[in-house]
């Protein structure tokens, strides 16, 4: 089963959040889906392109007032988990 | 400390466990950060996560709910600022109680001097918030709401899940933010039981270090950090942990996890012998609800003919060592707010001690701590003008 799991990068700047997206799935041990909730106006940028440089499915990524809500979804296996960052 | 003294001052400060001291000492060793990525960081990373994986059992939560702090002060300010300015799209009201700890009061007070609005909802004579008064006061502006565990003065024991119930009926979204830094490893302090948003904690009545504290917050209930720069603690709290109080903090909050019931009989027990003894003296009071009522190890009394202040240092030189009216205005030399919030006259106000007592309080302490408490305000009143 997939769970969901919510990462508040609230009030953080570019890298925290993509850091904090990565230590997340470095420490996930089966399938996941991320919700990364973040008002940096660079995540827009910057989770996309991690995801794709990671092999990660970016399955959305929206802004509603400034706040933005990316989810990305993980499958050990399919993508990389291999990032020494930890939180 | 001298071996005579009797201290009963344990919610200031209280002393280590041997386990947790030497958890502490040992830690020291761990001389590299946790952010590093060699294999010394990976060690000392382990050991910080370990020891927030012990805190989050102690209270039901998961490991990455918590936020390390330095101390319950700095949690409480995390979370009702760090609350406000992330849910101001909910709106920019928040509502507190009268008699809340001044870490939570300031940290209102200056959302109030940024133009913004608060309410604060009045208590009763032993200091317990009304549900449906309080959600009375929630409107649909009313962004967070935060109230205590237990009171750190007078031992109130709120019906957190009732209060925020009465609250969630009308106001689904609003965040609740609960002070439990006197209530932790003493009360029940399941986060889900508790039915909140965020739980603030102290390391102090678990016996761990005083400047050591978390805050548990929500997944999704949105936070903004107070120190900024780094992705340390979830980015909620940059900057170097201090990796030998969370190791110390872990540690205590597992030991307390298995002797919790044990700990508070206890607590409950010297307190209510102590009150006993104390309220046989005449014009002396015990503040807020019963002993059955009132948070374990936690006694103010009240002293008519004295300022708390002077009986406390007049206790002292007796080797019995007390707080005067509260933990955290003890230099102050204030009425206790608290105490004017739950209708007392400047006779109770002014002349109020804390006592607290402890893991290491022992019987015999708590006996000879009658005697000489009940001497010294005989001694007191015999030479004081206030009592003639």
């Amino acid at each position: 089963m997939t769970t969901t799991r919510i990462i508040d990068a609230l009030g953080t700047h570019c890298p925290v959040p993509v850091t904090l997206l990565a230590a997340a799935i470095a420490r996930a041990s089966g399938p996941a889906v991320f919700q990364i909730l973040a008002d940096d106006p660079l995540v827009a940028i910057d989770i996309p392109a991690w995801c794709h440089s990671h092999g990660h499915e970016l399955l959305s990524c929206t802004e509603v007032h400034g706040q933005w809500t990316a989810l990305v979804a993980f499958t050990p296996g399919l993508s990389s988990a291999d990032s020494p960052i930890r939180a | 400390m001298s071996s005579d003294e009797i201290y009963l001052d344990h919610a200031t400060s209280s002393p280590l466990a041997p386990e947790v001291a030497a958890a502490i000492t040992d830690a020291l060793g761990l001389t590299a950060s946790p952010d590093s990525v060699h294999p010394r960081g990976a060690a000392t990373a382990a050991a910080v996560a370990t020891a927030r994986a012990q805190l989050a059992d102690l209270i039901g939560a998961e490991p990455e709910e918590i936020i390390f702090t330095a101390g319950a002060t700095e949690a409480r300010n995390l979370a009702i600022k760090g609350l406000l300015s992330a849910n101001a799209d909910i709106g920019t009201n928040v509502v507190t109680s009268d008699i809340e700890h001044p870490a939570v009061l300031s940290a209102v007070r200056s959302h109030i001097r940024a133009g913004k609005t608060a309410s604060f909802v009045e208590v009763n004579a032993h200091g317990y918030i009304n549900p449906v008064t309080f959600a009375r006061a929630v409107t649909d502006a009313t962004s967070v709401a935060s109230i205590h565990h237990a009171h750190y003065e007078i031992g109130t024991i709120q019906d957190v899940a009732a209060i925020a119930e009465a609250i969630r009926d009308a106001h689904a979204v609003t965040r609740i933010h609960v002070d439990a830094s006197d209530s932790i490893g003493i009360l029940d302090c399941d986060v889900h039981a508790l039915g909140v948003d965020a739980v603030s904690i102290s390391g102090t009545p678990i016996g761990a270090p005083a400047w050591t504290g978390a805050l548990w917050v929500r997944p999704g209930a949105r936070l903004h950090p107070l120190i900024e720069g780094g992705a340390q603690e979830f980015g909620k709290r940059s900057g170097a942990v201090d990796v030998a109080g969370i190791i110390g903090f872990g540690v205590a909050a597992a030991r307390r996890r298995i002797d919790i019931a044990t700990h508070a009989h206890k607590l409950r027990r010297h307190t209510h012998m102590l009150g006993h003894t104390l309220m046989r003296i005449e014009d002396v009071r015990v503040n807020g609800p019963d002993a059955a009522s009132r948070l374990p190890g936690h006694l103010q009394i009240s002293v008519a003919g004295m300022t708390g202040e002077s009986l406390a240092l007049a206790l002292a030189t007796r080797g019995v060592l007390v707080a005067p009216g509260s933990t955290c205005t003890a230099d102050a030399g204030k009425a206790s707010p608290t105490l004017e919030a739950i209708g007392c006259d400047p006779t109770w106000t002014h002349s109020a001690i804390l006592i607290t007592v402890g893991a290491t309080t022992t019987e015999d302490e708590i006996a000879r701590a009658g005697i000489i408490i009940a001497q010294t305000i005989r001694d007191l009143r015999a030479m004081s003008p206030l009592s003639q």
